[in-house]
């Protein structure tokens, strides 16, 4: 049992490959407090759009467990997993490819309501649905249109209310302003800020962008190579990380401040495959510190004296 | 509240109708992109005058196509007989315009029997996967490894000549092509983000097929069958030509150019005008079929 | 200092099914020799289009309306393709364009596609050619060069096949290279590593960049001057630190703002009503007016010239 409102535990999921098991997401294990902003940041391939498919019950997780209010849900029957559905929901990245191009707004968002049994005429939907569409920010006019009429930025606003008709109790965001332009970018996210304090949603934000979990988040995760390395607070990690493959990653993001002149390189090499990863410490070939243990023994999250959890073996 | 909630919808009502008298419906903007495109245009134009001569063949012309007239065959085109007569006397005209008929009767059921089978079993395989997928496209790979008009001579020789059987023996083949396009569809549809996003709000399976993927591979569907339209024509006619398909003295273009072989020296309308008959009928279906491709694709935009 | 390139009211339109799309109209743009210069703006506002006159890969249907692109003195509107193809494109202008994957030949080995760019350049020994790919693959910072000659193109990463790309170009020796959103399809650590190749050529060579992107961020580590683009025409163009610190136009006011940086609060970042205007039809006078908070009636009906307000200083907008 667990104290946490949502709760991860040791969830693997690997993928069998010609090559071997790829493995995407590896012993990860996570706690979300109800109404809080969770950001997990990490390159492409890190694993994290795997992860929240895996906690969403899209993809059915190799092992480990997930605790949702205290109920085990990774191994829920199909029946409740439908049930689950009205309690997580997610935001894709890109809203040109996650809204059914052959269906109006309007059926795009009646969908959830009627799947769930929320509203049960053609009224209520109606009426939920101009709700949804002016927390948005749009109008009721909007319903009869097709995806393909909209604009990039009213496109996602569609695919957040979607997220939203269910009346879920947390929301997955996968990246859910890269697909948008920067000027629109802040209006998603003011949005999203609102939506959270209406409906008292708990977030859970994927993105490789390290200043958009700054701004979102007050509790954090970094995730490499399929492994948490660092979790804590978001001010805490954003001050001061202390996995070397956090403090490299914060140091590559260009910081728009023409005074400040580009920073030292830390991170060199790319991230590997995520087959055939290396032994012991999955980042050792890229680290600066690395050392014998390093290669041999696989670091565990381990609780630091300012409560975050880091998985390198300089800190054990 | 429901007072606000009624304001709220009769405003949102109100809204929507407003907007509905600016718009105009997608159905009318899908015949605006084709309207456009010229040859499209020219391809419908063609069709709507096979189709006019078919339903109309009685009224166009005073002929019989079987009265055969001993003292008048092979005659040149004239006044009395605009395409001149076969080597039994009857009207080629008249006879085409029959040909018209069963032509498209061959053409249509064909369609409709191998894109029914094919496209369900297209769906079935791309949505299920594994044995069935296996199963149906290992089954396409056999049929697909003979020549198309050999094995549907053999089916028709099995058989038995006529209608009937050149539409079961196409058949038989001719679904492999639709069950090919609409299972990679599938394949490429259900990998999509929207699917997705259907699974992750609850969607059960069937409503998945039936809301998300369905209506996402219909255009693909409809354009394979007017590509295949002027196959199965040209197929029918093959066969019939090569003499298992539709059978003497049946009024078909295919058995006129067969018939018309052995005077093509002295009486070359036989052929010729059966053989365009033939070309005309598959090039409006062909203009057609790349029109609605264009048309029915809203995102795809030529630059 | 003499400015290598000079764009002057460039107006280009496309013609296609839904009518005809304005993407550039009156582009003014001046391009310092030996600076890197910035080129920002959003999906469809034209950097890219910009980009690809210069080097003279305009798709067909694409019409160049009035302007004039002077690169060196040359008017490049006025060559032919073989002229381009002889003169400008590899030898004195280069392109780096988002997806380096395309770009490369899949089916020969690192060592030929640059041997091969090498021997464009100049007539000379085997030997020779290998040793200056060598040398030019050690400028972009490539590890491991002799075992990276024998690879190909997929068995690469993207950050490397970009950098491969960089060598390649460098190997023709040109005068001018565009980088089109180079890093866009990379992650932060190899972006990092990407840029740093950028600013070592930088305090090497005498090369000209002009860097095409939608993140200010990445521009702010490499560039003197940025232009801004928005819907087809350049607002304002500027040193990196007045656009940052002084921004004048509306437009790049809210863009600097809308940034996310280390210190950003959700509650004062800027936002912009509206979205990217598409350029069929496209709104009067100042394109940027229905999204502005302080557009005046005047600013639908005059298109504001780019003038100057300061050294080095152009903003073009009708309140300034």
């Amino acid at each position: 049992m667990s104290e946490s409102w949502l709760s991860v535990k040791n969830l693997s999921k690997h993928f069998d490959t010609s090559k071997g098991p790829l493995k995407a997401v590896d012993s990860v294990s996570l706690d979300v407090n109800k109404g809080d902003s969770y950001g997990l940041v990490g390159e492409s391939g890190c694993g994290k759009s795997t992860l929240i498919r895996t906690i969403l019950r899209l993809l059915e997780p190799t092992s480990g467990e997930i605790f949702l209010e205290g109920r085990e849900i990774a191994k829920a029957s199909r029946q409740s997993i439908r049930n689950l559905r009205r309690k997580m929901s997610l935001v894709f990245q890109s809203p040109h490819s996650s809204l059914n191009p052959r269906m109006t707004v309007y059926d795009t968002l009646a969908r959830p309501l009627l799947v769930h049994g929320i509203t049960r005429n053609k009224k209520d939907t109606t009426i939920e649905i101009v709700r949804l569409l002016k927390l948005m920010g749009l109008q009721a006019e909007h319903m009869i249109r097709y995806p393909h009429e909209l604009s990039g930025g009213q496109k996602q606003r569609i695919a957040i209310a979607r997220a939203l008709a269910v009346g879920p109790e947390i929301v997955f965001l996968d990246e859910p302003t890269s697909a948008l332009d920067v000027s629109v970018q802040t209006k998603i996210l003011k949005l999203l800020d609102l939506a959270k304090k209406e409906k008292q949603l708990t977030y859970f934000y994927i993105s490789h962008d390290i200043n958009l979990i700054r701004v979102v988040s007050d509790k954090m995760g970094v995730m490499y190579l399929g492994k948490l390395v660092e979790i804590g607070e978001t001010s805490t990690i954003m001050k001061k990380p202390f996995h070397p493959y956090a403090v490299g990653l914060f140091k590559a993001v260009p910081d728009p401040d023409p005074d400040k002149k580009l920073p030292e390189l830390l991170l060199t090499g790319e991230v590997p495959s995520p087959v055939n990863t290396p032994s012991g410490c999955v980042f050792h070939p890229r680290c600066p510190f690395t050392w014998d243990r390093c290669r041999k023994e696989v670091p565990v999250l381990l609780k630091q004296e300012d409560g975050r959890g880091v998985a390198c073996h300089k800190y054990s | 509240m429901p007072e606000r909630d009624e304001a709220l919808y009769q405003e949102a009502i109100e809204d929507i109708r407003n907007l509905k008298k600016q718009r105009s419906s997608q159905l009318y903007l899908v015949w605006l992109r084709f309207k456009k495109n010229k040859l499209a245009f020219v391809g419908l134009v063609m069709v709507c005058i096979v189709l006019l001569v078919a339903l109309l063949a009685p009224i166009l012309t005073p002929y019989d196509p079987y009265e055969t007239d001993p003292f008048n065959r092979l005659q040149p085109p004239s006044r009395q007989n605009w395409l001149g007569t076969d080597e039994l006397g009857r009207d080629v005209l008249t006879r085409l315009f029959y040909g018209t008929r069963i032509a498209l009767l061959i053409g249509v059921l064909i369609v409709l029997f191998e894109g029914t089978i094919g496209i369900t079993l297209g769906i079935l395989s791309g949505f299920f996967g594994g044995v069935i997928d296996n199963i149906v496209m290992r089954l396409v790979d056999i049929l697909r490894s003979f020549p198309v008009i050999i094995l549907a001579m053999a089916i028709a020789g099995i058989m038995g000549q006529g209608i009937f059987n050149v539409i079961i023996a196409m058949g038989i083949v001719g679904w492999t092509t639709y069950a090919r396009m609409v299972r990679s569809k599938i394949l490429s549809i259900k990998e999509s983000d929207y699917v997705e996003a259907a699974r992750s709000i609850g969607e059960s399976r069937v409503s998945i097929i039936i809301r998300y993927i369905l209506p996402n591979a219909l255009p693909t569907a409809i354009i394979m069958v007017c590509i295949m339209m002027p196959t199965a024509l040209i197929a029918s006619s093959t066969l019939s030509f090569l003499g298992v398909g539709v059978m003497p003295p049946t009024a078909d273009w295919g058995s006129m150019i067969s018939a018309g072989r052995d005077y093509l020296l002295n009486a070359p309308w036989i052929s010729t005008s059966a053989g365009f008959a033939i070309m005309f009928a598959v090039l409006g279906f062909n203009f057609i079929g790349d029109g609605f491709r264009d048309a029915l694709d809203p995102t795809t935009k030529r630059s | 200092m003499s400015k290598i390139l000079t764009i002057k009211d460039l107006k280009l339109s496309f013609d296609t099914e839904e009518g005809t799309v304005e993407a550039l109209d009156g582009v003014d743009l001046e391009v310092e020799e030996g600076h890197f210069h910035g080129l920002i703006g959003e999906t469809g506002c034209g950097k890219t289009i910009t980009g690809m006159t210069i080097i003279g890969l305009l798709d067909s249907n694409a019409r160049i309306d009035r302007g004039e692109v002077n690169f060196r003195g040359r008017n490049l509107l006025k060559l032919t393709e073989k002229q381009f193809q002889r003169d400008i494109r590899g030898k004195e202008v280069a392109m780096v364009f988002q997806d380096p994957a395309s770009s490369l030949d899949p089916v020969f080995n690192i060592r030929d596609q640059m041997i091969e760019a090498v021997r464009l350049s100049r007539k000379d020994s085997w030997e020779s050619y290998e040793k200056t790919v060598k040398e030019l693959l050690k400028q972009v910072n490539l590890p491991d060069i002799d075992t990276l000659l024998d690879k190909y193109p997929h068995q690469l990463s993207g950050g490397m096949r970009q950098r491969v790309m960089i060598a390649m170009m460098l190997g023709r020796d040109p005068s001018m290279l565009i980088a089109d959103e180079p890093t866009t399809a990379l992650d932060v650590s190899v972006q990092a590593q990407f840029l740093k190749v950028l600013v070592d050529l930088k305090k090497t060579t005498n090369l000209t960049v002009l860097y095409i992107t939608h993140n200010l961020a990445v521009l702010t580590e490499i560039c003197e001057e940025v232009s801004v683009m928005y819907a087809g025409r350049v607002v304002e163009t500027a040193s990196i630190r007045d656009v940052f610190h002084k921004p004048s136009h509306p437009y790049t006011y809210k863009l600097v703002h809308s940034i996310l940086k280390a210190d950003s609060l959700l509650d004062v970042l800027e936002e912009i009503p509206g979205a990217v205007p598409r350029l069929i039809n496209p709104p009067s006078g100042c394109r940027f007016h229905p999204r502005c908070d302080e557009a005046v009636s005047e600013c639908s009906k005059t298109i504001p010239p780019l003038k100057e307000i300061g050294t080095n200083h152009s903003v073009a907008c009708l309140r300034r």
